[in-house]
């Protein structure tokens, strides 16, 4: 008991740890409210949402149904009119005129338009558009709460008739699992559902910035309480105790899940103030099914017992999670493995989530997985049964066995482990063979910083499986045309592939009107000359675009290299998308590996105070670890794009990379002097700046702390955190901090709302190198 | 050679760990004893200007040594407390890694680093990883580097902790040996480091010199004061109350027990304890200066 009150006092008082969540919390906060802000559909008035919501409640489902439905006609007609309404005799008005009477037979569209101002009228959002949208999202809503009652009837006639025909009684499994849906939503139970405000409740118990970073917070929770103990070597101290192995794990264990229900608790709830702050809660005593996304759920609760089931449910899996964590950083003796473990550990459960399909055999991986288990609003707010030998069993229980037994084994392993685990010693006789010939001692502090940068801390074999997995990932990669259309046009940039001409103006206008020709006496029974009809409408308007630049444009030697260019593949890597993404995400995890101890291994190691007093130790060796680490950045951006660049370069090809970047659609606002090959090398320089920049910051933070896991996490925490975010699609994230730098496409191409966030990066950065420069050559500005 | 230490202060928030410490060093071994929290680390970390002080300077034949910076370095060996060595590099190339630091010529490294190797005795296992050797072992290379590179001023901080008894004396004997020409300065506890080898004791305590002189001169500060009592087991009690124990040692009948008469005492103190007169030592001005009852310096 004493040593549990020990221990537990020490991680509650712990500044660290505290400062650390309070960090977290805010992060959170922050992070959530400027996701959400960011994604809001619905104009600039955010109080929207709540407006609509609350007047909403106020009715019932079919006054709710009836009342949108006007207003969406109405706003309808008046976004269709509001442009032509003061030019009543163009033919487009008459146009729009006639389809909106037939449409709306019932309006007076005239009286509508003349007295109705659209602004005025948009009551939530005080935008025409942006009001019909919010609106038919809300119909939309309405509808499925004053259609739930059919819809759980429709559910038990189909499971009836089912069950009723042998045709689809396809397996054991399958008849029992129709069984078990029957008699489930036929004893379902729950209170009138009618419309609620969901979106507070859906947004904070989905999201997925406060997924990653409880998940950073339970990695943290472990590192103070056991790891840091681990690196002092104060845990082979404790081991020689009579109390210093189960008695010592088992506290340390019981205070790493009370500080993850604190924790975990306090983030959640941080998330839910965030949320109703913008949306506001609507019912909390309404049935859980009146919120968007749970309508085929089962449970019997009401909305606030959802929440606290939630809770429950998360915090039990982020105790899973922390002590797994745990049981890696047991096994794996070193700060570096243990990390590498669960990264590893926690990238094949997102992978196997996201990888394996609902219906396959392994889809048990892909339910029973701590990842899927963290998002846990997904086990309360869908009906899905797996198999378990034959016998359906919902995911809800699955959870609760597997969780609770999970960690039942992960504690008992940990403290089992724990207790008979030796301290590593080093076997002479095996790794250190006396060497027969005296070979001569060799000079050279370079030679010795690389020994260390990528021999001893195992960058170079972490870049060599890297570089492995890149060119795996690459074999067997075929373009396949995503329809006929994507064929066509390959097709036609085949012939018209290099620069603009008039001849290629002709041929386009030319293949225009042939194949109008042949699709008018044609049936055309499969689309085919409609799709190519289709691109070369495209290919027209892009010559029109390109020709226009090429008058505008006063440079008249690059405007000759106004080009048709097969764009697919620039933009693969150009645009930000998933692949540009993931590989962003790459680099920055390769940077943490490879670069945290360059500047940390002589603390680690004790060697600060020799080599810091030697002639050469402090600028001298300071510079080229500065060099080592700029040569790491550029290794970094040449593994992980080659393989990518070559991939695009088969499959895609890359032509006229001579020609300016303005003749690619999306960067036609580039200067005409800037060519794509041009543009490319800039794009991979500010890649590689970015890496440079993390590298200052790595080292800083390595300088500060003196403590390679604590570098580690926190350097997570700032490089590889928000690169994640990006990649999973959060997009606020990709000009955060490191990000503008290490996607690049877009601090290249002139968007201006990402300058401030890379100038506030590279200030930072510049900071953080001129701080360590001073520290580590023991700079002084007095006399 | 010289170097001074002229009036140097450091303090930790309310603690001074020197106060206006001052001193100058010329060829051969000096020995820096004081008891823990003395100022002997700090002043060492000054020494080789790993740590600024609050005031004062340090000159190195004249030229301060902050202004001399890399060339100062340049003749500075240091050997730290603690264990400070590269467990996966081999003693071989940690030396060669150190002589590159030091500025050392390729070919003076070639050389050198087998030798120092030899000289503490690492020969046989220079090629084995430092993580495999022994506490005693890994004490050793640190040594080695220290000495590395025809240092002028070497500073050693506890160089024979961890050490056996044979282990000790030929590390002494080696410091010895390289003192010609150099000034050594030897921080540590164990007084017999010091005693044959120091050409001047510096006696710290609480930031300050309580006493610098040769191990001669201090002894004789507390010559006729040094006794040994052979006595039975029975009245070491009494004879520990009475008197300032400094050793004992088991004969095969009875116990030798070796003392320092306090200030108040004298010979007839002892009248009734079988007694002998003996030589004072170093350690027994160690114990004498640093008795925990005495506040006053000793002059």
């Amino acid at each position: 008991m004493k040593i549990f009150t020990f221990e537990f006092k020490k991680s509650f008082t712990d500044k660290a740890t505290l400062f650390f969540l309070i960090g977290l919390i805010i992060i959170n906060l922050a992070g959530i409210y400027v996701n959400e802000l960011s994604n809001f559909e619905y104009g600039s008035d955010f109080s929207a949402v709540k407006k609509i919501d609350n007047d909403l409640m106020a009715m019932s489902d079919e006054a709710a149904i009836s009342y949108l439905t006007e207003r969406i006609s109405v706003s309808t007609i008046l976004s269709v009119m509001q442009v032509f309404k003061d030019d009543t005799d163009s033919p487009i008005y008459k146009i729009n005129m006639d389809s909106l009477k037939k449409r709306y037979p019932d309006y007076d569209i005239k009286n509508i338009i003349s007295n109705i101002d659209p602004i005025e009228y948009s009551i939530y959002t005080h935008q025409i558009h942006a009001e019909i949208k919010l609106l038919n999202t809300k119909l939309k809503e309405a509808e499925r709460t004053f259609e739930y009652s059919h819809y759980v009837d429709n559910i038990i006639e189909k499971a009836q008739q089912v069950s009723d025909s042998p045709l689809f009684q396809t397996s054991e499994f399958a008849k029992r699992n129709n069984k078990k849906t029957l008699e489930d939503y036929s004893s379902l139970n729950v209170g009138k559902v009618e419309f609620n405000s969901s979106k507070a409740i859906t947004s904070s118990t989905s999201s997925m910035i406060t997924l990653v970073l409880s998940i950073i917070m339970v990695m943290f929770f472990c590192i103070r309480i056991f790891v840091k103990d681990k690196e002092n070597n104060t845990i082979e101290l404790f081991k020689t105790m009579k109390y210093g192995r189960a008695s010592l794990m088992v506290s340390k264990l019981l205070t790493l899940f009370f500080l993850i229900i604190v924790g975990g608790l306090l983030l959640n709830l941080s998330s839910l103030f965030v949320s109703y702050l913008i949306y506001g809660f609507g019912d909390l005593s309404a049935p859980i099914q009146t919120i968007v996304g749970f309508t085929s759920s089962i449970y019997e609760v009401s909305v606030f017992q959802y929440l606290v089931l939630y809770n429950l449910f998360n915090i039990m899996t982020l105790v899973l999670l922390g002590f797994l964590f745990m049981l890696i950083f047991i096994i794996l003796n070193k700060s570096l493995h243990g990390y590498i473990g669960i990264l590893a550990f926690t990238g094949v459960s997102i992978a196997l989530n996201l990888a394996i399909d609902p219906v396959s055999s392994l889809n048990l991986l892909k339910y029973l997985n701590i990842y899927n288990f963290l998002a846990s609003s997904n086990i309360i707010n869908r009906y899905l049964n797996l198999s378990m030998f034959g016998y359906p069993m919902a995911l809800k229980d699955i959870f609760y066995v597997s969780t609770l037994i999970a960690i039942g084994i992960t504690f008992f392993a940990c403290v089992s482990i724990f207790s008979k685990q030796k301290i590593g010693g080093h076997s002479s006789s095996k790794r250190n063979r006396i060497s027969k010939r005296e070979k001569k001692a060799k000079a050279g502090i370079l030679r010795y910083e690389l020994y260390k940068a990528f021999i001893i801390s195992p960058t170079l074999i972490i870049m060599i499986i890297v570089l492995a997995l890149q060119v795996l990932s690459t074999k067997g990669s075929e373009t396949g045309f995503a329809n006929i259309e994507a064929a066509y046009y390959e097709y036609y940039m085949d012939k018209l592939k290099g620069p603009i001409s008039e001849s290629k103006t002709k041929y386009l206008l030319g293949e225009k009107e042939r194949v109008t020709e042949e699709k008018l006496v044609s049936t055309d029974p499969n689309n085919t000359y409609a799709n190519q009809l289709v691109v070369l409408d495209l290919l027209i308007k892009k010559d029109m675009g390109l020709n226009k630049l090429y008058e505008d444009k006063m440079d008249s030697k690059n405007s000759e290299k106004l080009s048709f260019i097969y764009e697919l593949g620039y933009e693969r890597f150009l645009l930000n998308n998933s692949d540009v993404l993931l590989l962003s995400l790459i680099t920055a995890l390769l940077a943490v590996l490879s670069m945290t101890n360059i500047f940390l291994f002589e603390y680690r190691e004790n060697t600060y105070n020799i080599i810091n007093v030697t002639k050469h130790g402090r600028q001298r060796t300071f510079w080229y670890k500065i060099g080592i680490k700029i040569s790491m950045a550029f290794l970094i951006i040449l593994i992980t794009y080659t393989p990518f660049v070559y991939r695009i370069k088969e499959n895609y090809g890359l032509s006229c990379i001579d020609a300016p970047i303005a003749s690619l659609e999306s960067f036609s606002h580039m200067p005409i002097n800037i060519s794509i090959g041009g543009y490319l090398v800039s794009v991979f320089i500010v890649k590689v700046l970015g890496l440079v920049l993390v590298s200052f910051v790595i080292s800083f933070l390595a300088s500060k702390f003196k403590s390679f896991i604590m570098t580690l996490v926190v350097s997570t925490f700032i490089v590889i955190v928000p690169s994640f975010l990006s990649f999973i699609g959060l997009k606020v994230f990709e000009s955060i901090l490191f990000n503008s730098f290490l996607i690049g496409n877009s601090l290249i191409s002139y968007l201006g709302s990402i300058y401030p966030y890379a100038l506030f990066t590279l200030l930072l950065s510049l900071v953080a190198f001129s701080f360590l420069y001073i520290d580590y050559n023991k700079i002084s500005f007095t006399k | 050679m010289e170097l001074t230490i002229k009036n140097v202060s450091k303090s930790y928030k309310d603690v001074k760990a020197l106060n206006n410490f001052t001193i100058t060093l010329t060829d051969g071994v000096y020995g820096l004893l004081g008891p823990n929290g003395a100022g002997k680390t700090t002043l060492i970390r000054i020494i080789t200007d790993n740590m600024k002080a609050d005031s004062g300077s340090i000159t190195f034949n004249g030229k301060n040594i902050k202004e001399m910076g890399k060339d100062y370095r340049s003749v500075l060996g240091y050997m730290p407390q603690h264990n400070a060595t590269y467990s996966s590099f081999t003693p071989k190339e940690f030396l060669s890694y150190i002589g590159s630091l030091k500025g050392m010529k390729k070919e003076d490294i070639e050389v050198q680093v087998p030798a120092l190797l030899k000289n503490v005795n690492l020969s046989e296992v220079m090629d084995r990883k430092i993580g495999t050797f022994s506490g005693g072992m890994k004490q050793r290379v640190m040594l080695a580097q220290a000495l590395l590179g025809d240092p002028k001023i070497v500073v050693l901080d506890e160089p024979t902790a961890g050490l056996d008894p044979k282990e000790r004396i030929r590390i002494r004997n080696l410091i010895s040996s390289f003192a010609m020409n150099r000034i050594v300065v030897i921080a540590t506890h164990v007084v017999s480091d010091v005693e044959f080898i120091a050409k001047e004791i510096v006696l710290l305590k609480k930031g300050e010199i309580v006493h610098h002189d040769t191990p001669n001169t201090l002894s004789r500060m507390i010559e006729d004061r040094v006794y040994e009592i052979y006595s039975d087991i029975d009245k070491l009690d009494e004879i520990s109350k009475k008197f300032e124990v400094s050793n004992i040692q088991k004969g095969l009948d009875r116990l030798a027990i070796r003392i320092l008469l306090r200030e108040d005492q004298n010979e007839d103190s002892l009248k009734n304890y079988e007694h002998n007169a003996l030589r004072a030592s170093v350690e027994d001005v160690y114990l004498h200066v640093f008795d925990e009852e005495r506040e006053h310096r000793v002059i």
